[in-house]
């Protein structure tokens, strides 16, 4: 056994048999020994007062009520999965689906799909995020970015840059298609949310701003005909953009305004 | 016997060493569960015999029954609080105060995540794990803490005399105190050391806390061990056969 196994040992746990050879390495090294004597937990003294607990056991009885446990997560991954297939099936209804038309299937199918799979895994980090220590297993932290990244990869996979004359007229037509289909998912997103916990408002912002932005991004890929990269790029995937760094500029400003709170109770 | 270094709260340094890697090894020593006098003992309820000051059941048991006092919490058990605070503060405290804040801020973040979730109590599902609950909301609100404290004092302005500080009497301790030692550590490196060693979770309830993987959390203790070991390796080697001395 050596330093490396002891860590391994101190971290993932073990049997009796292990513990013996842990204490006969230690036994041998003092490097090791210093390290486990010097992270003994015990050696951090501190217990609240009996004063700090009475007033904090005072403040929760004074408002002790019984309260109705959250639904299951998978419930609250349904509505998120549900909201979205709605908002995108109204928008194709309502606006057309010009885009699959003149799309192969292959481009049709694979975009779908990555749109599909990213809103699948924003909704799988939202719902994870809405309650506390709660099991990750996909950091939300770079999630936003990698599914923008993906997704960037994607379109330019699939589609090729053509010379579009009215780069900016049809990029600011798309635009204004895709904007208020995202704005209308962020309300029911958003009601979902206030059923949890949201301890990182900035994070779960800009993760909510995202998802609702693919709806936009989304009605545009079954809408819009414009097969050119750049515009796709551009147009249907800053749809997203905007509505994540949107997202992200709430999360931001619900963090300080709830910190304004917290040193004004008056306010 | 050449013991030069009793470890706080311990007899000897060598025990001290074996019940500490037990307890890293998860044959768990159990932290002590005592109720302060008139309340009901977080064990008592599954009627498992219990004094005061008297080490008893596994750590998987206390966390058991720490899960049945939070669904009795939400359902407005009385007693459900009282045990949970008694239970959990001690550990809390802890987590506060080896990241670097003074007893008094310690004391106003413990407040200040009770009440938390106090206000999110919902949002615990039966069957799960409470600590990694607790330790995420504490965590954020140890970050918001620190937010406010930093806002703070970048409005103040440093007075010309200082206030002469109490002179500490203590036993001379060859070693760093556990948080000057993590200190060297990068935040989410000491964050991840902290939830291991003082909180007592595992790595998969350090990950929940954190909200981040197994592995991450792994590799950020294996990186925050051997750089502790760098650390450590600078002291003189004649302190640490001095310490081998002590050993059995």
């Amino acid at each position: 056994m050596d330093c490396r196994d002891v860590d391994r040992a101190l971290l993932e746990g073990g049997g009796i048999a292990q513990l013996q050879d842990v204490q006969d390495h230690l036994r041998s090294c003092g490097h090791c020994r210093t390290l486990a004597q010097a992270l003994d937990p015990r050696r951090v003294e501190a217990a609240p007062s009996s004063d700090t607990l009475r007033h904090i056991e005072q403040s929760l009885a004074a408002d002790l009520r019984a309260v109705q446990p959250m639904w299951p997560l998978s419930y609250f991954f349904t509505a998120f999965a549900g909201i979205f297939v709605l908002i995108v099936s109204f928008g194709a209804y309502r606006m057309g689906t010009f885009a699959i038309s003149v799309m192969s299937p292959l481009q049709a199918a694979a975009i779908l799909c990555a749109l599909a799979a990213s809103a699948g895994l924003l909704a799988y980090s939202l719902v994870h995020q809405m309650v506390p220590g709660s099991r990750q297993r996909v950091s939300p932290q770079p999630l936003p970015a990698g599914i923008m990244v993906f997704l960037l990869l994607i379109v330019a996979g699939l589609f090729q840059i053509q010379q579009d004359p009215k780069f900016w007229a049809h990029g600011w037509a798309c635009l204004s298609v895709g904007t208020p289909f995202a704005l209308f998912a962020a309300v029911p997103f958003w009601f979902l949310l206030r059923r949890g916990a949201v301890l990182s408002p900035r994070l779960t912002g800009a993760a909510t701003g995202l998802l609702s932005g693919l709806v936009g991004t989304s009605v545009l890929e079954v809408h819009c005909p414009n097969l050119d990269a750049l515009h796709i790029v551009t147009w249907h995937l800053g749809v997203s953009l905007l509505g994540a760094t949107t997202g992200l500029g709430i999360g931001f400003l619900a963090e300080r305004s709830a910190r304004r709170r917290q040193n004004d109770p008056s306010a | 016997m050449g013991v030069r270094r009793p470890i706080r709260k311990e007899t000897a340094g060598a025990p001290g060493l074996v019940s500490y890697l037990r307890g890293a090894l998860e044959i768990k020593v159990v932290e002590r569960v005592t109720s302060p006098p008139g309340r009901t003992n977080i064990t008592g309820m599954d009627s498992v015999s219990s004094s005061p000051g008297v080490t008893q059941g596994s750590f998987a048991q206390r966390s058991l029954d720490l899960d049945r006092w939070m669904e009795r919490y939400q359902q407005a058990d009385p007693d459900a609080p009282r045990a949970l605070i008694g239970a959990v503060s001690p550990a809390l405290l802890r987590f506060f105060r080896s990241q670097w804040d003074s007893r008094e801020q310690a004391d106003d973040l413990l407040q200040e995540t009770w009440m938390r979730i106090h206000r999110v109590r919902h949002t615990y599902r039966s069957g799960e794990p409470v600590l990694p609950w607790i330790y995420a909301i504490a965590r954020r609100v140890r970050v918001d803490g620190y937010r406010k404290r930093r806002r703070i004092s970048l409005h103040e302005t440093a007075v010309e005399v200082l206030p002469e500080l109490p002179i500490r009497v203590e036993q001379p301790d060859p070693l760093p105190e556990f948080e000057t030692l993590i200190a060297v550590l990068p935040e989410s490196q000491r964050e991840v050391l902290t939830l291991l060693k003082v909180a007592g979770l595992n790595l998969e309830e350090v990950a929940r806390a954190t909200s981040s993987t197994v592995g991450s959390v792994k590799q950020k203790a294996h990186r925050a061990y051997e750089r502790l070991r760098k650390v450590l390796q600078t002291r003189p080697e004649a302190e640490l056969r001095e310490e081998a001395n002590g050993l059995p």
